[in-house]
């Protein structure tokens, strides 16, 4: 069984690193809303990274080298490299050129985190009986394109300056909690390490959102709604070809996701029936993985872990 | 007469050479035969008892030469997928990535580096790749015997092997319930080809 205590507190740790940074990193004063410099764009970014570690740090998450597992690949490589993305793009001036490193880190890291896996194989083909072989192009597009859809919606999502303080505070945590209910979806299947390792970013994706809701900082909601999109497509991809998160799993908590995230897009503010719709539609699917995966595992997995 | 002077010492060298092949006896190659074998595991369950599992789908090839063993080897691999602990939760969960991490790497394999003949079988040391880490160690194949039944060479060997899952990088926050230490138990039988 997890250590509950252990990953409260990682979750709380990650929560108020990522809160404080983001307060200090704004004690100076920046204009509400204000975008700006890239050294500006950049302390939100600083803040989830540091609430991330140091909630890594409170499970002593750390890579394995060599990075053999695919948990280990997504963690020191994947999101690094999505990060770096999201660096460049403060310090670009031009929006295609952004766009288009953001779109190709995030369908490269569908070959890292399938890497070695029996997914990328070349397999005798045994249905054909003609000795051809197949090689995992389904697995790779299918990952890559959960990894790009969240991505770029996230992206296009999150940059809606005129968004309502309170709608951006909802459908942000719309978002977090689709994270974290798939972490537990994963934990549930048997992959605890999996679902531990996504405390620390739903925590310090909680932290900087108060904070950001806080002190008035869209930057830092847009970071929320940005990182919250993309550590969902790693989880998805991670649960569904390494754990056990099915199909029909995957595609509710991808609609989960997308639901919330369009609607934002469209740019309706809080008096939007959309809003609340998108809200409702969320918690029903998310719901309907959660509920009997708990089932499942009081039915089969529960006395197997006690 | 230079040709029937030279007759009898080619004829000596051709005996020599044909004694020579007829006598070093081929080395006995040998399939795993999965009907007649087991590869079992054991593991200390909250440090109270055992649980016990095996793997269904194992395969193998041993050559064995008899005259110079040094030239024998064993390969075994276990296909990690087939663990079977008579719980389909366990097994389930035993495949996941906090364990075995079977999508990652689907076999287990060993492959003999060195044999060498000892009192009741062969002494092997080889390569034993688990869960991507490969690391070499000695085991104690004892047995060798070969019979003929129904036309078919047979040999059989048994080990018994101590691992810690944590020296093959286990998630070591799995390890707590289930012991560090399995005993893997090797009873196998080859089948000549």
């Amino acid at each position: 069984m997890p250590d509950v205590w252990l990953l409260t507190t990682s979750f709380v740790t990650a929560m108020l690193s990522a809160g404080v940074s983001c307060l200090l990193a704004y004690r100076r004063g920046t204009a509400p809303d204000g975008s700006g410099t890239a050294a500006v764009q950049l302390r939100p970014l600083f803040s989830l990274s540091c609430g991330v570690l140091a909630g890594m740090a409170v499970q002593g998450i750390l890579p394995a080298f060599p990075l053999v597992s695919a948990l280990d690949r997504w963690l020191a490589i994947g999101l690094p490299m999505l990060m770096l993305a999201d660096v460049a793009g403060c310090f670009l001036h031009q929006q295609l050129a952004v766009r288009w490193i953001k779109v190709v880190a995030a369908v490269a890291v569908a070959p890292v985190i399938l890497y070695g896996s029996v997914h990328l194989q070349v397999m005798p083909d045994a249905s054909a009986q003609s000795g051809s072989s197949s090689f995992g192009l389904l697995p790779l597009a299918a990952a890559g394109g959960v990894l790009l859809l969240l991505t770029l919606l996230g992206d296009s999502s999150a940059a809606k300056p005129d968004l309502q303080r309170t709608a951006a505070g909802i459908y942000s945590g719309l978002i977090l909690l689709t994270v974290q209910v798939t972490a537990v979806v994963v934990m549930l299947g048997g992959w605890i390490g999996c679902g531990a390792a996504a405390l620390p970013v739903t925590g310090a994706g909680t932290g900087l959102l108060l904070a950001g809701l806080l002190l008035r900082q869209h930057a830092a909601v847009t970071v929320v709604i940005r990182w919250a999109s993309r550590s969902l497509g790693g989880i998805i991809v991670l649960g569904h070809y390494f754990g056990r998160l099915t199909v029909a799993q995957a595609a509710l908590i991808l609609a989960a996701a997308v639901i919330p995230l369009l609607v934002l897009r469209s740019g309706r503010g809080l008096q939007s029936r959309g809003l609340w719709v998108s809200a409702v539609l969320t918690l029903l699917f998310l719901s309907l993985v959660l509920l009997p995966a708990i089932l499942e595992f009081q039915r089969r997995m529960a006395v197997l872990l006690s | 007469m230079l040709n029937s002077r030279l007759f009898p010492c080619n004829v000596l060298l051709l005996m020599t050479l044909i004694s020579g092949t007829a006598f070093a006896a081929p080395a006995e190659e040998y399939v795993y035969d999965l009907v007649h074998s087991s590869v079992s595991f054991k593991a200390r369950h909250l440090d109270i008892s055992w649980i016990h599992g095996r793997f269904n789908e194992v395969d193998g090839k041993f050559s064995i030469d008899r005259e110079d063993p040094s030239k024998s080897s064993f390969q075994l691999t276990i296909k990690a997928d087939s663990v079977d602990t008579a719980n389909a939760a366990r097994d389930e969960h035993l495949r996941q990535p906090d364990y075995f991490d079977t999508k990652q790497f689907p076999t287990i394999e060993f492959r003999s580096t060195k044999v060498k003949a000892i009192d009741g079988g062969y002494e092997v040391t080889g390569d034993f790749t688990m869960h991507g880490v490969t690391r070499s160690i000695t085991i104690e194949l004892m047995g060798g015997k070969a019979i003929e039944s129904r036309g078919v060479r047979r040999v059989g060997f048994s080990t018994e092997l101590r691992l810690k899952r944590s020296d093959y990088k286990f998630d070591p926050k799995a390890i707590g319930p289930i012991g560090d230490e399995a005993i893997v138990i090797i009873d196998c039988e080859g089948m000549s080809q």
